[in-house]
């Protein structure tokens, strides 16, 4: 019983656990295959199970123009199974796909025309697809990926799509790294893009859920429209209505051809597995999957379109029936290594946590506002970006007061810079706040494969708190002296409006 | 103690969980505790019994005002500006809160700062000085928080819903409110710190890179002068069964979205049959949005809904069976038609096969490994049996109890602990699509929808 001798654990006796934390970094390994894929792969824990982390380099910005909402339903489809795996019969099943695809394109053109489209021609494209789908659901199984995943005992089971990046997960018990290793393989590298003019419903659902039914879903859409000109960072993720009734699964097969392939792939194992079945298991499952031109390296700076430098501040207002707040966003650099942690110092001292600046200013001493908070890298990283602060005014208080405090702050951070006291406590907040991120398998596989994918570099975490500790008092006051000014931000509001309709 | 990480496979592998170790200090808080060498970190954990159940009619929200308070106004010693201070300067989170039957207060700490982190907030708990005006900002932050989350349908559907189960004077189903939140005043506050704030009423779970001895030293000289002593906690009135159907719709012309909840009464947390009924649950709605048969249906067969699900509670009172849904406007009436039928269905003409039994079976006896992923959480989930009085080997009987439901037991529990026609729907829609308003008085037997304007 092979498996018996890998899996029965017995407690490890505590002087043998203990060792310095410090060399966490030395114990990943670095699984290159022979088809370009690329992993990482973590050894720790007690308890018999890992966790799982893919991602792909393509999200939101790397969309052609018009086919905003692509990357997030991609996401979608990669559920959707195999031509083994959601299938009882895929000879049977492909003519009908072939057929619906056919009449779907057919739907999209007609939904190009806007205005324009003949709204009887739609009504009847769309029942014929209700009527290919009723055929093709003899031989469809639902939900097999998701079901397979959760009978082997997955947990947390997910995805997620962004502006820079696609990413699958699922935690599984440690006896499952095949099972896990040849199903994921071929979903995400063989997939059969089934039921994709049904998923549009559902996708059309989370977007009311996300979005419509949302002020902060709205007043986030409008920020970003906003305060990007030509920048595909000012399109919403999850995509426009329009955008995702055009979408026909050919333009979905186009961006998965072109995206998901090892130049754009990273894979992270954290948990309690063996390093020798790892290799061997991936060498068997992923490492069988062609590529065409497996060498090809993708660039994707010159595909997007440059954001003009903003020459004064901006503003939007949005009249609804909900309590008032705002988001003002400052313009800074894409993932630049020395500015990004000064913003994360930064962020520390100005809104993070109950004695930083704002907080104690705006919640305590003025009592202007129940809540206020920043962050950076807004909406991602791949491309020059935001940084954030967002604040709930009490009632009472107009936006404008509250802004006129904030600039009082920043100004005197740019004239003063931060005291030494703030500078180490900045420092001190985010080495904890490092250690308390390494508890569980899952947060460690999500970071490992979120800087490989985002920068091409999971070092940069090891690095991390060493390039803190380099950093000089001088560079969060050239940050904010040189990013947070008046003309480089973008201020979107909420305004309660008193008849209780929402604006268009 | 074993865990199974698998379950009905011939030889699962499994594994051996150090048990915690178990101190009952002299002033009778419970320590429940792990070493963890692996990060230079400590977690500390306190379920303080109570909770917000106990909150006077009319001052709804008192407990979780008067936690927020406690932690932000300060000791007789310190300062609420050098509390903040002090934790943030080390990198230590320190919060507070409330849920229905418990008080809790957190504290993440390097291992280098465990005494410092201790020492506040054990003097946030023995002797707070709840400065009035930390309360006065506690106080108007909880309101204007409220607002902004009942903007949300599911929050508002989430705290509506108990009402319309328990009734607006029973405990479980009185909701915070802005009145509620406005009437609340300082001596409240400090007549709850006095009455519920009881080094007895503790259960102080522990993890982290320390010694078992060092850290039972520590906590028990936290403890040497800490010894008020409680009353037991008040009655509360228990639920009486009943299942009445009843409909409720709460307009809001914003929304293009309807959000659906249907329920009725559960059962209580000490009920055998609570572990076929979990297996149940599962297969009905709570194996999730993708792999249930409410989401195999309405999600992914019907493509009208993103959200779906259902949970069977239990409770330290009879619980709450919940089913709920988010869909479109013109989707809703199909969606509650849809999910009112497959409740009757399970309870009427099950047909649970045995795959699917061994399925769900599966499912939730191989996600059990996962409470053990760190030593905290095993430490935490320890604590929250002790505090609802199960005995110390409840995880083995869960196992065993869970192991052997079979399809019988499912048919049983589903004729039994489902009542289709008592169900109580909540629906959050936007009343200006008037044929809804008519469809929906198709639901009840005896035309009763109450259309309820929210202020």
């Amino acid at each position: 019983m092979r498996w018996l001798i890998g899996f029965f654990l017995v407690m490890v006796p505590l002087s043998l656990r203990g060792d310095s934390h410090s060399d966490w970094a030395s114990k990943i390994h670095e699984i290159h295959l022979s088809n370009g894929l690329n992993f990482l792969f973590y050894e720790r824990g007690e308890a018999p199970i890992f966790s799982a982390y893919i991602r792909f380099r393509a999200g939101g910005i790397d969309e052609p123009p018009g086919k905003t909402g692509l990357a997030h339903f991609l996401e979608h489809m990669a559920f959707k199974g195999t031509q083994t795996l959601g299938t009882t019969d895929f000879k049977k099943e492909k003519p009908l796909l072939d057929e619906i695809e056919k009449v779907g394109e057919e739907l999209s053109r007609e939904y190009t025309k806007a205005n324009a489209a003949n709204t009887d021609h739609i009504k009847e494209l769309r029942e014929k697809l209700r009527a290919l789908h009723k055929e093709e659901e003899k031989y469809i199984v639902k939900e097999a990926i998701a079901r397979k995943m959760m009978e082997n005992g997955g947990v947390d089971l997910n995805a997620t799509t962004s502006k820079d990046m696609t990413s699958y997960f699922v935690n599984l018990p440690s006896d499952k790294l095949k099972f896990w290793a040849s199903v994921e393989s071929e979903r995400i590298f063989k997939p059969v893009f089934r039921e994709f003019y049904e998923e549009k419903d559902v996708v059309l659902e989370e977007r009311r859920m996300r979005v419509d039914n949302d002020p902060d879903g709205r007043l986030y859409e409008a920020f970003l429209s906003t305060a990007f000109e030509k920048s595909p960072y000012r399109w919403p993720t999850i995509g426009s209505v329009d955008d995702v009734l055009r979408l026909t699964r050919h333009d979905l097969e186009n961006f998965w051809k072109r995206y998901y392939r090892p130049s754009r792939f990273a894979g992270v194992l954290v948990g309690n597995l063996n390093q020798k079945e790892v290799e061997s298991v991936l060498n068997q499952t992923f490492g069988k999957i062609r590529f065409e031109d497996p060498s090809e390296k993708s660039s994707d700076l010159a595909d997007h379109d440059q954001e003009p430098v903003q020459k004064e501040e901006r503003r939007v207002v949005l009249k609804m029936a909900a309590k008032p707040r705002f988001l003002m966003g400052y313009h800074k650099p894409a993932v630049s290594f020395a500015d990004d942690y000064a913003f994360d110092l930064l962020d520390q001292i100005l809104g993070d946590g109950r004695s930083s600046r704002l907080y104690r200013e705006l919640v305590v001493e003025k009592k202007l506002v129940s809540g206020v908070g920043t962050s950076t890298d807004v909406p991602g990283l791949r491309l020059p970006n935001l940084y954030l602060i967002e604040v709930n005014p009490l009632p009472g208080h107009s936006s404008e007061e509250v802004v006129a405090l904030i600039d009082q702050e920043i100004q005197k951070i740019q004239e003063g810079g931060v005291t030494s006291a703030e500078f180490e406590k900045a420092k001190n907040r985010l080495m904890a706040a490092f250690l308390f991120k390494m508890e569980t398998n899952e947060e460690i596989a999500s970071r490992l494969s979120y800087f490989q994918t985002a920068i091409g570099n999971w070092r940069y975490l090891a690095n991390y708190l060493d390039e803190i500790n380099r950093l000089k008092i001088e560079d969060v006051q050239r940050v904010v002296k040189e990013y947070l000014r008046k003309n480089n931000r973008t201020i979107a509001e909420i305004k309660s409006s008193e008849e209780g309709m929402p604006s268009p | 103690m074993v865990v199974f990480a698998g379950c009905g496979a011939r030889n699962p592998p499994f594994f051996k969980p150090i048990p915690p170790v178990v101190h009952i200090l002299p002033n009778r808080l419970t320590l429940i505790l792990l070493e963890d060498h692996e990060v230079p970190t400590a977690k500390f954990y306190f379920y303080i019994q109570g909770g917000s159940v106990y909150d006077p009619p009319g001052k709804e929200g008192l407990a979780s005002v008067a936690m927020q308070s406690i932690r932000l106004g300060g000791t007789t010693t310190r300062s609420p500006e050098s509390i903040e201070e002090d934790l943030e300067f080390v990198g230590a989170s320190l919060e507070m809160g409330i849920k229905p039957e418990y008080a809790a207060a957190s504290l993440n700490v390097l291992k280098k700062d465990l005494n410092l982190g201790l020492d506040i907030l054990f003097d946030l708990l023995k002797k707070p000085a709840i400065q009035k005006n930390r309360f006065e900002i506690v106080k108007a932050q909880a309101i204007d928080t409220l607002e902004r989350e009942l903007e949300d349908p599911l929050t508002l559907a989430n705290r509506e819903f108990p009402e319309l189960i328990y009734g607006p004077h029973n405990p479980w189903g009185r909701k915070v409110t802005v009145a509620s939140l406005k009437n609340i005043t300082y001596e409240d506050v400090r007549s709850f710190y006095k009455n519920f704030v009881h080094p007895d009423r503790i259960l102080l779970a522990a993890a982290g890179d320390f010694s078992d001895d060092a850290i039972t030293a520590l906590i028990h000289e936290k403890n040497q002068d800490w010894n008020v002593s409680s009353s037991g906690l008040p009655a509360l009135p228990s639920v009486s069964e009943s299942f009445k159907r009843e409909v409720v719709v709460i307009p809001r012309r914003d929304l293009t979205q309807s959000t659906i909840i249907m329920g009725h009464l559960g059962t209580k947390r000490d009920n055998p049959d609570k572990f076929p009924l979990i297996v149940m649950n599962f297969i009905l709605g709570g194996g999730g949005a993708l792999s249930s048969r409410l989401g195999e249906e309405i999600r992914s067969s019907a493509g009208k809904a993103y959200a779906i699900w259902s949970d069977y509670g239990f409770g330290k009172d009879l619980g709450t069976f919940r089913a709920i849904a988010q869909t479109a406007l013109t989707n809703t009436d199909w969606v509650i038609h849809r999910m009112e039928t497959m409740i009757r269905e399970m309870t009427d003409s099950p047909n649970f096969t045995q795959e699917e039994v061994s399925r769900a079976k599966q499912a939730v006896l191989r996600s059990l490994v996962f409470g053990f992923e760190t030593r905290f959480a095993q430490v935490k989930e320890e604590a929250r049996f002790k505090l609802y009085g199960y005995p110390d080997n409840y995880l083995e009987i869960f196992q065993k109890e869970i192991a052997r439901v079979s399809v019988k037991d499912l048919n049983r529990v589903a004729k039994k602990y489902l009542h289709p026609e008592g169900l109580k729907v909540l629906i959050i829609t936007n009343d200006e699509e008037t044929k809804h308003a008519k469809a929906l008085s198709d639901l009840t037997t005896n035309g009763l929808v109450e259309v309820r304007r929210f202020e």
